[in-house]
Parts: structure tokens; sequence; C-alpha cells
């Protein structure tokens, strides 16, 4: 089955990009393709509890129904552990769906095929 | 009204629909064109409308797929679901997603004003 890594960078201060990047995810994952949305950098934020409860971009579905919808179809949603250790944000805050990785764990996705996309 | 009806085959895109059709136009009759039985439309099990003027957010790209998603899980392997969307991007959006996904796209029709449906078969 293909693999996709979809890679989002941004949290609060970019709505926009935060949403992009899980709606992409989430056309995949219906699609029934195997899909990870990586958060990394301000990103990681979106993955623990309460913070994307209040992100809306105008023109686009609520961030936390486009996570909920695509962990539902299967997603998967990784947060950075370089980015989430300075952070101060460990597993304990992470959403149903949502895990810490290391880099090594992307680069074994990547490395095994999976096509990227960077928002 | 004037009808233009896609049959779909298995594992065809949109524009190789376009060909295999021949742009076969219609007068629609009960959903069924007259004078091209081999094209009536498939009996369909459930339903899925997406209007732009129904949808706060004008192109369904970003909900649509999904949506057929989760509404296909409600059928069994076989039924037939009706997709109904007023969003021409729908055309590639859904062909794109039966390739993806392995469900087959068996006919569309463009109803000019009225919008596109599809009948897509739960694989």
């Amino acid at each position: 089955m293909p693999r996709l890594l979809i890679n989002c960078t941004h949290g609060k201060e970019d709505p926009e990009r935060a949403t992009l990047a899980f709606i992409v995810g989430n056309v995949a994952a219906s699609a029934d393709q195997e899909a990870v949305v990586l958060l990394t950098v301000e990103g990681v934020r979106n993955a623990t509890k309460g913070y994307a409860d209040t992100i809306c971009k105008e023109g686009f579905q609520p961030l936390r129904e486009v996570m909920q919808s695509f962990v539902a179809n299967g997603g998967q949603i990784w947060a950075c552990g370089a980015c989430a250790k300075p952070r101060g944000i460990s597993e304990s805050d992470m959403v149903n769906g949502a895990r810490i990785v290391s880099a090594a764990s992307v680069v074994e996705w990547l490395a095994s095929g999976a096509s990227s996309l960077s928002f | 009204m004037d009808t233009v009806i896609n049959s779909v085959a298995p594992g065809h895109d949109a524009h190789a629909a376009d060909q295999y059709a021949g742009d076969v136009r219609a007068e629609r009759s009960g959903g069924s064109p007259q004078g091209h039985p081999s094209l009536a439309l498939p009996d369909s099990h459930a339903l899925l409308t997406m209007k732009a003027e129904s949808e706060s957010l004008g192109s369904t790209c970003a909900l649509l797929t999904p949506a057929i998603k989760t509404r296909l899980r409600e059928l069994e392997s076989g039924q037939v679901l009706e997709v109904r969307v007023n969003d021409s991007t729908a055309r590639e959006d859904i062909a794109a997603w039966c390739r993806l996904s392995g469900n087959v796209l068996l006919a569309m029709m463009d109803e000019g004003h009225e919008g596109l449906r599809f009948f897509v078969r739960k694989k």
C-alpha cells in the first residue's frame, strides 16, 4: 500500500498551513493510503490536548474536526520528539491517535518508499 | 432536461470515461435515458448530497471524498452510493479517489445547473 508523509510545521500562528496538512492527510487516509501527518516545529503543539480546539481558518473545517476524521480513517499523527521536548510536551499531552516519534522512525518511513509533502 | 451520461468502465479515469461513453446525450426519463437502455443509471442503496449552497465552505474538495468514505462504511460490499454535488472539481476528485481506494465509479451524470451525480460501488 502506498505510504505518504505529510509534514505540518505550523500551529496557531498559521491556521491555514496547520489545517491544510490534515486535509490532505485525511483525503489520503480516506482513500485507504497509509498516511502519516508529521508535526514538527510549532506544529507539534497541534497534537496536544485542547490546542487545536480553537484553530479554524475561514473557509476550512475546524482543525480539531479534520484531525479526528483523519484518525478515524486510519491516519497516524506523529509529533517530532526533538521539537516536543524543548516545548515541554510529553506523551501524556498527546491527543488520541498521536504519538511522539524519533527522527529514526521518520527516516525509516521515508526510506520505505513514502512520498512526502510539506506545509 | 438535456443530460450527459457517462458510463465508467472499472479502472478508467474521468477523461477515459468521456471517450468510453462517447458523450452520449439523451433526454432523461425517470433516471433512465430514452433510447439508451444500456446506459440506465445504476440502482443506488444510499445517497450523499454535498451542494455548495448548503455548505459554507464552497468547494467540496476538502470534505467530499472523506464524506464518501464515511457513507460507504454503512454499505455492504457491492452496494452502490449515489453522490450529488455541484462542484465541478468533483469529476476529478471522485475518479482519483476511486482509483486509489479500489471502489468502482460506475457512472457519472452531468445535469448542468442541477450539478453532477456519481454512482460508486463499494469494493
